[in-house]
């Protein structure tokens, strides 16, 4: 009995969150491209997602610095930066980091960058799973000095990111799907 | 539905040994779960899905392996609590959830560690219904293992199949990694039917587990109700056997009568005889009277007591124990002449074959006239005695049970033939049954010749 009343509220709360998913495709572009001299990719976070930035970009000849741990000396040369946005614990442990690590490293390269006018552009495909307040808070740090932001709807149900790029006129894609992604990625750079 | 057990603090100290492995998890997995983010990674740079389904197996795996944990130590705890202090089943579950949420909240905080709580409920669910499934009463871990650790398994498999990401499950690091990954390189559906390919089958395995679990439960009830049933059947066959030495003691003082019978006429004709050789004479046959009961009575308590016996002498003897006063019985003997004598316990052998007589004679008969033959012949080495009747003869189904004890079709202690089997064993000779249903009994003893000279230590 107590199976079957956990599978009904199971599918219950499945079927409330389904009815509530909404398809939003709408995107601001962007009037010209930025220089793709050379992409730094790093990632906020450390989750796996960077390294998929790093695939689609190698798919789609960008010349690129893959550095997930990328400090402020690592901007010589580099044209463009690409924050790839997910808290990872494991990822995080693996680099034998902690959070408060993370975001003061994230920070310095902002500002860096920030300082040397580079542009930078923040992509968040962890979904909604991948949501919390760490994740929150790194999208908060990096979303304030990002000159594009790239989402998929799935991460932005509750259009977290949305205020973001409105509070800062940033420009924001959306995109349904990870493999979405290399339009507005191609859009950003060609 | 609760038991105090006698094991109580083995399962404390099993709760104490799960607990401190749980503790210590965190240290020993912790590279396995570095080497699945390298896997997930390989597969995005590779594009190739076989590392990520290695990910998505060692990532079941390790996630198994804790709730397995919690789940023995707090079923290991709560059947320590319950050898102290019995409560239901249903309050049993209801602590065990408790506990394993909180466990698992603990599990979050202290060692920052995965917890898919989705997930493991309804495993957990899943558990406790299929071992309240096997019906259990006691609170033995070993159905509680076997269930556990396939259905935990399994439930795993939705942390990381992408169609079941809308319900809470997989919302831990290494499932949406994966689930992403699995997105990005366009092979969702293969984590979806490698998901269903492990979950429908050991889902099946499980409740098979718990059904086997059942049937081996109820197995033991009915072993354990047959036993009781033995020992009782056992209980009232040693009561008939009782009986049954009473009637042998009660035929035994009987017999002995005869002979003090004769000791008393000849010690009374002792006093009044004054011939010498007259005296001699009846002390003589003082002599052997005393001679025959002390037989008598050897015979009767030692098994193993043998005397020389005429074969005339013992068919007489059995005749005279057994009256036949029915004008409807016929009863004859045929002794073959010059037969030589026998080397048996009298008493016993004489039993054993007025038994067989006796259930002759209580055999139903069709015709009028019943008709008993007695027959006596010799055969190479070996004494034959033939019992034969002409009653309703035993059904062929019936012949294989006759040997046992309590086992009769006539309404008698069923004795009689085990009795006589036993006896004729001792004896070293042989017993056989040929029975034709409706024509009649044919029971053949055959005891086997000694030669004088063999016997090296007489009774």
């Amino acid at each position: 009995m107590l199976f079957v009343g956990m599978v009904i509220a199971w599918g219950s709360i499945y079927y409330l969150n389904s009815t509530h998913d909404v398809q939003s495709l709408s995107s601001t572009y962007l009037s010209r491209p930025f220089s793709n001299n050379m992409l730094l990719i790093t990632s906020a976070g450390q989750s796996t997602d960077t390294y998929i930035l790093q695939d689609l970009a190698n798919e789609l000849r960008f010349n690129n610095l893959f550095m997930p741990e990328a400090s402020s000396n690592d901007l010589a040369e580099i044209s463009s930066i690409v924050i790839v946005v997910g808290y990872s614990e494991i990822g995080l442990k693996l680099h034998d980091k902690n959070i408060d690590d993370e975001y003061e490293r994230v920070k310095t390269l902002i500002d860096e960058g920030f300082g040397q006018k580079l542009p930078i552009v923040v992509v968040y495909i962890g979904g909604k799973a991948r949501r919390n307040a760490e994740t929150d808070a790194l999208l908060t740090l990096t979303c304030e000095s990002a000159n594009y932001i790239i989402t998929t709807n799935s991460g932005n149900d509750d259009l977290f990111l949305t205020e973001l790029a409105n509070q800062n006129e940033t420009p924001i894609a959306y995109i349904n799907s990870i493999n979405d992604l290399t339009k507005p990625l191609a859009a950003a750079f060609r | 539905m609760s038991t105090k057990t006698a094991k109580s603090p083995q399962y404390m100290h099993a709760f104490f040994i799960l607990l401190a492995l749980g503790i210590i998890l965190p240290e020993l997995t912790g590279t396995y779960l570095f080497d699945i983010i390298v896997q997930i990674r390989q597969s995005i740079h590779s594009g190739d899905s076989g590392f990520l389904i290695l990910a998505a197996m060692a990532s079941c795996i390790l996630y198994t392996i804790p709730n397995l944990i919690f789940y023995l130590s707090y079923e290991c705890l709560l059947a320590y609590i319950n050898g102290k202090f019995a409560f239901s089943l249903r309050i049993h579950n209801l602590i065990l959830i408790l506990c394993f949420v909180l466990g698992k909240y603990a599990w979050l905080v202290l060692f920052h560690q995965p917890v898919e709580l989705v997930t493991s409920l309804i495993a957990l669910s899943i558990t406790l219904e299929l071992v309240y499934l096997t019906k259990h009463k006691e609170r033995v871990l070993m159905p509680r293992v076997f269930i556990g650790f396939q259905v935990f398994f399994f439930s795993q498999w939705l942390n990381v199949m992408p169609l079941f990401s809308g319900l809470y499950t997989g919302t831990s690091d290494i499932p949406v990694s994966i689930k992403i990954a699995s997105d990005y390189l366009n092979n969702t559906y293969i984590l979806n039917s490698i998901g269903f390919a492990f979950i429908v089958p050991m889902l099946l395995s499980s409740i098979m587990t718990a059904l086997i679990f059942r049937m081996y439960i109820t197995n033991l009830g009915i072993m354990e109700e047959n036993y009781q049933k033995a020992i009782a059947l056992e209980n009232m066959q040693s009561k008939i056997m009782d009986n049954r030495i009473y009637q042998e003691i009660n035929a035994l003082a009987h017999d002995l009568k005869t002979p003090l019978a004769t000791i008393r006429g000849l010690s009374s004709l002792l006093a009044l005889a004054k011939d010498i050789n007259k005296i001699e004479s009846y002390s003589n046959k003082i002599d052997e009277a005393v001679t025959k009961m002390s037989e008598m009575i050897s015979s009767f308590l030692y098994g193993t007591s043998r005397q020389w016996l005429d074969v005339s002498s013992l068919i007489g003897y059995i005749r005279a124990q057994i009256p036949v006063e029915d004008e409807q019985i016929s009863f004859t003997t045929d002794i073959e002449k010059d037969l030589p004598e026998l080397y048996v316990n009298k008493i016993r052998v004489s039993r054993a074959l007025v038994n067989l007589i006796e259930n002759a004679i209580l055999a139903p008969c069709a015709s009028e006239e019943k008709r008993i033959e007695l027959k006596t012949y010799r055969a190479l080495n070996d004494i034959v005695i033939v019992i034969k009747d002409n009653g309703m003869g035993i059904a062929e189904s019936d012949l294989n049970k006759i040997w046992q004890i309590g086992y009769s079709t006539n309404k008698t202690t069923g004795l009689g033939l085990p009795f006589a089997k036993q006896t004729i064993d001792e004896n070293e000779g042989v017993i056989q049954i040929e029975s034709q249903y409706g024509i009649g009994t044919q029971v053949t003893v055959k005891l086997p010749i000694k030669e004088k000279g063999e016997i090296t230590c007489p009774a």
